[in-house]
């Protein structure tokens, strides 16, 4: 009874420091280690000694005002002894894992992964759950301090399983709050804030300053400024209160952080310099002072504070050659580790020790340069101010891609009404024409019959027959121009219209006098001294082809206006060049533009010939460019040729070819595959 | 009274040959067609002052209604025939060119056919 109640009275005792310890009410810490001390005093070498010692040697790892890893050491050494001698396997894994988590990790890793191996591997052997939840915890940090984030990830998410299995809240807590954390690093937002979450939701005596923390660095990299800083804020209060000056330089070192991100520059400096001040009087000051000097440096340049700014750049400048001497030793200690750490695996089972070969030698490089979480928040940090950067490049050139592409139609449309007023007036003459046959043949055709109905009264059969026969063709001319002035508004419709892109049975030689036409009345509208010969070789056995005809049908238009373009260039030079009272055809030369149509094979070739000037040979290659012509400013987009070798090659999978020869003219051969 | 019809419109010469063919029954009026300006003035060569009119479009391939104009008034043919002109536009410039041409009528597509009888009376 008596050592019952001794022990129920010193868990007692444990159970209260513990929840000190966890409420980070940490404030008159000196007199709990007194305590401690004096109950290790009276306590025999039993198993609650053994508990004693790591809570000591844990108050010497963690309190930020009695840090010092010696003592947490010497402490959890004292505390593995005795466990091993009274043959604690329990006691054993918790002094392996507070020796563990006592190294440093930093400058040595060997020990520490040693330490963490032996526990996990006690831990699983007795079945002691939370041994095992704090040796892969362990694993995990030293993954951390590699940058092997992924690995990290593992070892935490094995924790989270087990810690949900037995319950444990705390721990629970705290894993999903790390895990947060890992995804963060990764760049995995949303999932971050999943585990952030939930860590935050969990209904425990306090708050969580390192979910609250991180929750806020979630919310900064999201740009929610206000959101992020009163994450902050809260984080800081609970450090504040603990006095915890390394994480209280973090805090106003993510505060300041969110000021600079809005460009609020006084108040970035005004916080970095708290965060200067508080990393100064806290744990890992080097890391500190190193990483904000510079901040704080960035910040009076932007000011334009230059003095200022070159005072904190050489006491960044100072701690980092420090920090370099540090490096270069724990660079040395990281070799020795990959040997050790080889052999030691040696013995492993084979498909782990593979694995785990690569992965340390990858680590290995990586670990080179080990940094503290500080430095590699930093490194973070700098990677998404770049993707900010290159977010930013991107948005600016997506932008000007979709205004280029915007550009890109209203051009095409504009060349496509161009080439419609072109058309306009050829059309309205087109039409006219066919008008005015249905309309004067209707009148024959009513004259007609009352002619009729006078011979019919007269009973002269002969000549009714005669006027039937009349009327019969006469209707079918009506009916010949009422299609022929529906062909033409279908036509230009379709012209005006985006393509459909569907492909169907054309006849090739219709289209293509078609738009001759329209081309050639269009241009007649708007220049009445413009005349040229027209002629026209179609081979009618072609029949019908697949193509898109209104496609087609706009590359024929836009040849075949060039080709006017170019014979009445030529016939104007003519006739300015002395034959001035001379009509163009006179002078002898005879503006002609021919269109003919062949079956070559599997091909139908389409020709488009002039005889201008032809094409001068320093500019042949350029003439199917965009934006490339030779037309004055104002009459010509540059698209209608760099638009017809589109739909030629790509659009119905054929060739546009020229042949000219300057001075004689030019021939445009459109092949189609039918 | 033979009357040149200068079109490149084919139906022209249906429509010509219905609209007068109780004149050409009669025998008073005589159509020959031309479908272009060349094809014109190759018959006006050939047959020498047999057109007493000739009635042309303006606008046509090749050689223009008004070229053919100007080559039969001032060129070919003495005494030269009456040409009147046949425009799609009824517009000045054109109108104001044949003029100067010297062509002697105009008529405006779509031509209009009790008209073109009343002016063409006094003549045959």
């Amino acid at each position: 009874m008596q050592t019952n109640n001794e022990l129920f009275i010193m868990k007692y005792h444990l159970s209260v420091l513990l929840f000190l310890l966890v409420i980070g009410k940490l404030s008159a810490q000196g007199s709990i280690v007194d305590s401690i001390k004096s109950l290790i005093d009276k306590s025999k070498a039993d198993t609650i000694k053994v508990r004693y010692l790591q809570e000591l040697a844990e108050i010497y790892r963690v309190s930020p005002d009695m840090k010092n890893l010696d003592s947490a050491v010497h402490y959890g050494n004292k505390s593995l002894t005795l466990a091993k001698n009274l043959k604690d396997q329990r006691g054993v894994v918790g002094a392996l894992l507070v020796l563990g988590r006592s190294s440093r990790y930093e400058t040595d890793p060997i020990k520490a992964i040693e330490y963490f191996q032996q526990s996990l591997a006690l831990a699983e052997k007795i079945k002691d759950t939370l041994g095992v939840i704090r040796g892969l915890r362990g694993n995990a940090l030293l993954q951390y301090y590699k940058g092997d984030f992924k690995h990290e990830l593992l070892y935490y998410q094995k924790a989270e399983y087990l810690a949900r299995k037995i319950n444990n809240a705390v721990e629970l807590r705290s894993i999903l709050g790390v895990i947060g954390k890992t995804y963060l690093i990764l760049g995995q937002p949303d999932s971050a804030e999943h585990y952030l979450q939930q860590a935050l939701n969990m209904k425990l005596n306090d708050e969580d300053p390192f979910s609250l923390s991180h929750m806020g660095r979630l919310k900064l990299y999201r740009q929610e400024y206000k959101n992020a800083l009163q994450y902050f804020n809260r984080a800081l209060a609970i450090y504040q209160a603990k006095n915890d000056k390394f994480r209280i330089a973090q805090c106003y070192y993510d505060i300041a952080n969110q000021y600079e991100e809005q460009n609020k520059l006084d108040s970035a400096l005004k916080n970095y310099l708290l965060a200067f001040e508080a990393g100064s009087q806290g744990t890992d000051s080097l890391y500190t002072i190193e990483g904000v000097s510079e901040y704080i440096a960035m910040v009076y340049e932007k000011l334009n504070n230059l003095p200022q700014a070159l005072r904190y750049f050489k006491i960044s400048y100072a701690a980092k050659a420090r920090l370099k001497t540090k490096e270069n030793l724990s660079k040395l200690l990281n070799l020795e580790f990959d040997e050790k750490e080889r052999k030691r695996e040696a013995a492993a089972t084979k498909m782990e020790y593979r694995s785990k070969v690569r992965l340390y030698i990858t680590l290995g490089a990586l670990a080179i340069i080990s940094i503290t979480s500080f430095s590699l928040y930093r490194n973070n940090r700098i990677k998404k101010k770049t993707n900010v950067v290159l977010k930013k490049q991107k948005d600016a050139i997506e932008n000007a891609f979709s205004e280029l592409k915007q550009t890109q139609a209203q051009l095409v449309q504009s060349e496509k009404m161009a080439s419609l007023g072109e058309l306009t007036a050829g059309i309205a003459h087109e039409i006219q024409n066919p008008l005015n046959f249905v309309n004067n043949f209707s009148e024959v055709n009513q004259e007609l019959l009352v002619e009729m109905k006078n011979e019919i009264d007269k009973g002269n059969i002969d000549e009714v027959k005669a006027i039937v026969n009349d009327i019969i063709d006469n209707e079918e001319k009506i009916n010949h121009h009422g299609k022929r002035a529906d062909a033409i508004v279908k036509g230009m419709l379709q012209h005006s219209r985006n393509s459909s892109g569907q492909k169907e049975p054309t006849d090739i030689n219709a289209l293509a006098d078609e738009y001759l036409r329209l081309a050639y009345h269009g241009l007649r509208a708007k220049d009445k001294s413009f005349n040229a010969t027209l002629k026209t070789y179609y081979e009618e056995t072609i029949g019908n082809i697949h193509i898109i005809p209104q496609d087609i049908g706009r590359v024929i238009l836009n040849l075949i206006t060039n080709a006017f373009y170019a014979v009445n260039e030529k016939a104007n030079l003519v006739r300015d060049s002395g034959n001035e009272n001379l009509p163009a055809g006179q002078a002898g030369y005879k503006p002609t533009v021919t269109v003919s149509t062949k079956r070559i094979g599997n091909k139908v070739e389409i020709k488009v010939s002039d005889n201008g000037n032809g094409i001068p040979s320093k500019v042949v290659d350029k003439i199917f460019q965009p934006f490339f012509t030779t037309k004055p400013t104002g009459k010509g987009t540059g698209l209608g040729l760099s638009m017809s070798y589109d739909i030629i090659a790509k659009g119905h999978g054929g060739e546009l070819q020229v042949e000219t020869t300057e001075g004689e003219g030019a021939t445009f051969i459109i092949s189609l595959i039918v | 009274m033979k009357v040149l019809v200068v079109d490149d419109e084919q139906d022209v010469k249906l429509l010509f040959e219905q609209r007068f063919r109780k004149e050409i029954r009669k025998g008073e009026l005589e159509f020959i067609f031309a479908f272009s300006g060349e094809d014109a003035l190759v018959y006006l060569n050939q047959h020498e002052h047999e057109a007493v009119l000739i009635l042309s479009d303006i606008n046509m391939p090749g050689m223009s209604g008004l070229e053919l104009l100007e080559r039969i008034k001032q060129k070919y043919h003495k005494p030269p025939p009456v040409v009147m002109m046949i425009t799609a536009y009824g517009d000045a410039q054109n109108y104001d060119t044949a003029k100067k041409l010297g062509a002697d009528d105009f008529l405006t597509k779509p031509v209009d056919f009790t008209l073109l009888k009343e002016k063409l009376k006094p003549i045959y």
